[in-house]
């Protein structure tokens, strides 16, 4: 599943397509509310933090996979400072990224001053 | 609470392509206080004294400031002299202690891989070369580290190895292996530089707190539920303000946060008070469909809505200290947040500031709407005194037959004074008819006057009766012109401005009445039909041209000569029957004139 994310998008719309994808293809709930908050956290940073960007959907041999890309201004600068929980240049609370670091299991993040693209995956079965 | 607990092992080997003074291959790794900083550097050349120096200074540099960030570490290394001169490819990492995440940035010819459960894979870095050619964004690549994961980074003195190593190094020592892939690998033209980080992770049980960033002003207020009985149930109860404060209404549309965003900005609230405001209001609107009323005042801002008590224990963690009531027979809660700086609510700043909030506009659109405003302002401002000049025009027609009449009769006493005609019951019949004279003009200016106040008032108001009203007002000019006028069908109330209704029909029956003078029409005919909340009214004036009947609407538009015709009727019958009384106005040729339709809305 492929999708556009911009000022003008409809988060609450896209978080529940991919609440029924999710859904469609696991029953586990908690693992379910795992991928959510992993996609919502990611979906929200991009539209806090950049004019627009694409995320992509994907659920490939029990890994979920989530790849997403947009045009902000990174984190290069204050990478030590963002992986750590309470901190937020956005006046928010600053749980993003470490939940994210938390909840998925292989993670690979480039940041840089035109754009972050992040790759996220996460096994489906124990 | 599980706490993973982290080990970093790092273990490297260099082979100089002549000696190690001349080497241009470097690595240095070192425990920071919450960190291990690891670099790895390969300088352009080799067998050149300057390479040992330059390397020297870099680590010098690095264990100066290694509590700084990557990036300010990577600025300080392009800066040194040495790496501009003859160029650096290099690898600088970071692991923190208890976050199972490694970065880095990588710039340059290094060879950089990921050795996890057997595989083999190359970890991303950018082309380049420090002082040669840096590329134009520098990225910082975040990667997290599993159990056992090791990372190979070799200058590229070294041959690529591929997967050939995999088995050795699951057999063997960190030490070994480097030695292994040195003594194997390394080529003997250049430097070569063979290191591996091995990341361990175990996990155990231990009061260890979560690494946070400082801040100094979260308080994690945590209130027990008797805590919360206690708190909420005080004497203290929080006063509604008055409804004169009332701001602006947040519900759960995309716009309402907007709004929110433009209210928490106006009373510059800082980023910690302006996010704990949003959050309780975005989370009690997601736990009930009420909307939040807020209420500020010269020193307050109210915030309220009706919600369940349930909800509200739910939300205490949220809510925290602030000064809260609940008020429980009317599920009402209410919280206080003293305001930083005192507003001004009567001031003009703050009305428009509430105008535009509440029209959901943004500075500019507002702008635009209060300039349009004041343009439909003048407009019906126009419209009235250009009314009024007709309806003057009316006064002054309907009284100059009734001034003959009086001037007759009073210029005949001289005669009958001559004839000696007066008498008693001269004096009597004289009185009797010129007062009734003066009563009607009497009545006419009655008529116009009230015809013109300034209704703001609706009322609920007899159709017909309504329309035969401005009929009676029109009685000599229709008779003068010999139109005939007739009334038909059912009848029904309307709630609305009844004026404004009036001046409507009027300038619908003086239009017909100058289409008939300017075509000449013999027998002019007006039919008025009242239906059902639809009223229609048709004449025989000879209709109007095809190229002008859609522009009628338009303001200042007219097929009229003379210089008294302004064009407003129209526009403004049209603003008055759509706008405010929220039905239509339409019109169209028929038969030898026109049809205007009156439909009108029920009752509001």
């Amino acid at each position: 599943m492929n999708f556009q994310i911009n000022s003008t998008s409809d988060l609450k719309l896209t978080l529940s397509l991919i609440k029924q994808y999710i859904k469609n293809n696991i029953s586990d709930t908690i693992l379910m509310n795992e991928l959510l908050i992993l996609v919502s956290e990611i979906i929200y940073n991009i539209r806090k933090f950049s004019q627009e960007g694409t995320v992509d959907i994907s659920i490939k041999e029990d890994y979920f996979f989530i790849k997403a890309k947009d045009n902000g201004k990174g984190f290069a600068k204050k990478t030590e400072q963002s992986i750590l929980e309470g901190y937020s240049t956005a006046n928010s609370l600053g749980l993003g990224l470490p939940s994210i670091i938390r909840i998925c299991d292989e993670l690979e993040i480039i940041t840089s001053n035109t754009g972050t693209y992040i790759e996220c995956g996460k096994k489906l079965k124990c | 609470m599980w706490e993973k607990i982290e080990m970093l092992d790092f273990k490297y080997c260099i082979k100089p392509f002549i000696s190690s003074d001349t080497c241009g291959d470097s690595a240095f790794f070192s425990k920071c206080k919450d960190s291990y900083l690891l670099f790895i550097g390969d300088l352009g050349g080799h067998s050149n004294k300057e390479l040992s120096i330059i390397s020297s200074e870099i680590k010098k540099s690095l264990e100066k400031n290694k509590e700084k960030n990557i990036y300010e570490l990577f600025e300080l290394i392009n800066n040194l002299n040495g790496v501009k001169e003859y160029g650096l490819a290099f690898f600088l990492g970071r692991v923190n202690e208890k976050i199972e995440i490694l970065q880095y940035i990588a710039i340059g010819n290094i060879k950089l891989n990921l050795l996890r459960k057997k595989n083999i894979k190359n970890l991303k870095k950018q082309d380049g070369f420090l002082g040669f050619q840096i590329p134009e964004n520098i990225e910082n690549n975040l990667l997290k580290l599993k159990n056992n994961d090791k990372i190979l980074i070799c200058t590229d003195g070294v041959d690529s190895f591929k997967d050939k190593i995999i088995s050795f190094l699951s057999l063997h020592s960190l030490e070994e292996s480097v030695k292994y892939i040195s003594d194997k690998y390394s080529l003997k033209k250049d430097d070569a530089l063979v290191s591996i980080l091995e990341f361990k992770q175990k996990e155990t049980f231990n009061n260890i707190e979560i690494p946070t960033f400082k801040r100094e002003e979260i308080h994690f207020n945590t209130i027990s539920e008797t805590a919360y009985e206690n708190h909420v149930n005080t004497e203290v109860s929080l006063k509604e303000l008055d409804k004169s404060y009332f701001f602006s209404s947040i519900d759960n549309s995309l716009n309402s946060r907007e709004k929110l965003s433009q209210i928490l900005n106006y009373l510059n609230f800082d980023s910690l008070k302006y996010v704990k405001v949003k959050t309780i209001i975005l989370e009690v609107l997601s736990l009930s469909t009420n909307k939040f009323d807020i209420y500020i005042s010269t020193e307050v801002l109210q915030i309220k809505t009706l919600i369940k008590e349930v909800f509200v224990k739910k939300l205490t963690p949220i809510i925290g200290l602030e000064k809260h009531f609940l008020d429980k027979e009317k599920n009402l809660l209410i919280i206080n947040y003293p305001l930083s700086n005192k507003i001004e609510t009567n001031s003009s700043k703050h009305n428009k500031l509430k105008e535009m909030i509440n029209l959901g506009l943004d500075k500019n659109s507002y702008k635009m709407y209060k300039i349009d405003e004041e343009k439909n302002r003048l407009l019906t401002k126009q419209s009235k005194l250009a009314a009024l000049g007709e309806m003057i025009g009316a006064i002054a027609h309907q009284w100059r037959q009734p001034l003959n009449e009086l001037a007759i009769r009073i210029q005949k006493i001289k005669y009958a004074h001559k004839n000696n005609k007066i008498n008693d019951s001269y004096i009597k019949e004289f009185l009797k008819e010129n007062m009734m004279t003066i009563e009607f003009m009497s009545n006419t200016i009655d008529d116009f006057r009230n015809f013109f106040k300034n209704e703001k008032q609706k009322s609920v108001f007899n159709v017909r009766t309504a329309i035969e009203h401005v009929i009676d007002i029109q009685t000599c000019q229709l008779n003068e012109h010999n139109i005939k006028i007739t009334i038909e069908g059912d009848d029904f109330d309307i709630y609305g401005l009844k004026n404004e209704f009036m001046q409507v029909i009027l300038n619908l029956i003086n239009n017909s009445k100058d289409a008939f003078f300017k075509n000449k029409i013999i027998n002019p005919m007006i039919k008025i039909d009242i239906r059902e909340n639809k009223i229609s009214l048709e004449d025989n004036a000879g209709g109007i041209n095809k190229k002008d009947i859609s522009r009628v609407f338009e303001p200042y538009f007219t097929t009229k000569n003379t210089d008294e015709n302004t064009g407003i009727g129209l526009y403004m019958s049209k603003i008055i029957i759509e706008d405010n009384m929220n039905g239509e106005l339409k019109i169209e040729n028929k038969n030898n004139g026109i049809e205007i339709t009156i439909l009108l809305g029920d009752i509001q």
